[in-house]
């Protein structure tokens, strides 16, 4: 049988989705194959081994967008394309800084997904859902809080991180688990909630009521967390 | 070393410099196409990196101007940080409810079983779907197809089993080359219906007793040639599973008596 070095860049990128289908299935799998392809694309920077690598991975990379916690957010901002031409400029970028070691699959597997997930988190940090920056009502509108001062933070008298387990230990379902990540991890305005997901919520009045219901459910199951002067 | 050119057709019509420079800066992003093509066009993303380079970073919301870069929270949550770095983001945590929260969906999306997710997408997205195949009666043009494989053997046993529109034909017939076993010929086909698919691998599972639930065995995978056919031979007695990966699902067939 060939050995990967000796193959044509087609019939090595057929291999490699292959391999990568048998990976994902637990089948027996041969990774030489897609290190091979990693290899011409990153460390021989071969612009055609750079188009295969894409067409061989934008399928994995879409699958894991989709398998993200915040993709259900995320999407309502940019499209799936956009993620997945960030995670390949960013491993590109990277490369181009410091090459990057094709030694082993599973890590640059896990570099790819590490990459996507930088992606997500970044643009949740810096932008909103579209068409709604520009509402100066919403602008206006403060985001939704615990009630908690930084102050209290600060003080140590609460650990973030035990909140956070609280708050999402106190959800009942994926819809209130969804509205916790946009209320305070994306800072999504009750507005912002129901113009991106208006069969969802419905209106702000139903999400004022969820939260509401979410931070009862928090201060009973942790009240040393939640001091009981909270704005419910 | 610079980056070689390309000789992929499709490749082009590069983006205009008003489009990739407006996409570098996160002022406009470009449509769905553009997009694909910056990606899949190594000289356009080299201009891309490369105009990236050259501005400022984007700044982040007011509310988390102070908090560490993502991929630092990234590398906390991964437990990459060391020493200082380390205390640094870990305090940092500690009073910041967002950056809290990006370690858990750091964690739940790199770390954690699938199961305990979240997002509605879930799991199943990771893994390959699972479709289990149903038994079905055997037509005249399946038995002519097996028959064409090799010599037809009277005592040859022949199962259909039907899945989303692929047809998985078994044959099995006494092994000659080790007594007391059987050769277990495998035909796929598929409807006109069906999505297009590559057929991949199939692997032969051996079921344990079934009221001890065990999980079945791997005994043997072998490629499907052709996208069709695969063969297992010197199989003894007992109750098997046969899985065929095509390269949008596993077909599960559940249950064959050898």
């Amino acid at each position: 049988m060939s050995q990967p070095r000796d193959l044509g860049l087609d019939i090595l990128a057929h291999r490699c989705v292959q391999e990568s289908i048998k990976y994902r299935a637990h089948f027996d799998n041969d990774p030489h194959y897609c290190l091979e392809l990693w290899r011409r694309a990153l460390g021989d920077k071969l612009g055609e081994a750079w188009t295969w690598l894409f067409d061989c991975y934008e399928d994995q990379v879409r699958r894991w967008l989709h398998s993200h916690p915040l993709a259900f957010a995320v999407l309502k901002v940019e499209s799936e394309s956009y993620f997945i031409t960030e995670t390949f400029a960013r491993i590109w970028q990277a490369n181009e800084r410091k090459p990057l070691k094709v030694d082993d699959l599973g890590k640059i597997i896990e570099y790819a997904k590490q990459t996507l997930n930088t992606v997500i988190l970044a643009l949740c940090r810096k932008q909103r859902p579209d068409g709604l920056d520009d509402d100066q009502d919403v602008a206006n509108e403060d985001p939704p809080t615990l009630g908690l001062s930084m102050e209290e933070f600060i003080q140590g008298k609460i650990s973030a991180r035990e909140l956070w387990d609280c708050i999402m230990a106190s959800t009942h379902d994926a819809l209130e688990q969804q509205l916790v990540y946009l209320m305070w991890l994306c800072e999504w305005r009750p507005r912002e909630i129901v113009a991106a997901f208006p069969a969802v919520y419905g209106s702000t009045k139903r999400v004022d009521q969820m939260r509401a219901n979410i931070v009862e459910r928090v201060r009973r199951r942790c009240p040393h967390l939640v001091p009981a002067n909270v704005r419910r | 070393m610079p980056w070689s050119q390309h000789s992929d057709p499709g490749l082009e019509n590069h983006a205009d410099a008003p489009t990739l420079q407006a996409y570098a800066a996160y002022e406009r992003t470009p449509d769905d196409a553009t997009l694909r093509h910056i990606a899949r066009c190594p000289q356009c993303m080299a201009d891309l990196v490369s105009l990236r380079s050259q501005l400022p970073a984007r700044p982040a919301r007011e509310s988390r101007a102070h908090c560490p870069p993502v991929e630092a929270i990234q590398a906390y949550a991964l437990d990459q940080l060391k020493g200082a770095q380390k205390r640094s983001v870990e305090a940092h945590i500690k009073e910041c409810l967002r950056c809290a929260a990006e370690v858990a969906a750091s964690r739940e999306f790199l770390v954690e079983p699938a199961p305990q997710r979240a997002g509605v997408a879930a799991a199943a997205q990771e893994m390959i779907r699972r479709v289990l195949a149903t038994l079905v009666p055997v037509s005249p043009e399946v038995n002519l197809a097996l028959r064409d494989l090799s010599a037809w053997d009277e005592d040859a046993k022949v199962q259909v089993f039907a899945a989303e529109g692929v047809k998985v034909s078994l044959r099995k017939t006494a092994d000659e080359a080790a007594h007391g076993t059987f050769l277990l010929n495998g035909e796929i086909s598929e409807d006109e219906a069906a999505s297009p698919f590559i057929a991949i691998s199939a692997r032969l599972l051996r079921v344990a007793d079934e009221m001890a639930e065990a999980e079945p065995t791997v005994v043997a995978e072998v490629p499907i040639v052709a996208d069709s056919f695969f063969e297992f031979d010197h199989v003894p007695p007992g109750a098997y599973q046969i899985e065929l990966l095509l390269s949008d699902r596993l077909i599960v067939v559940a249950s064959v008596v050898v």
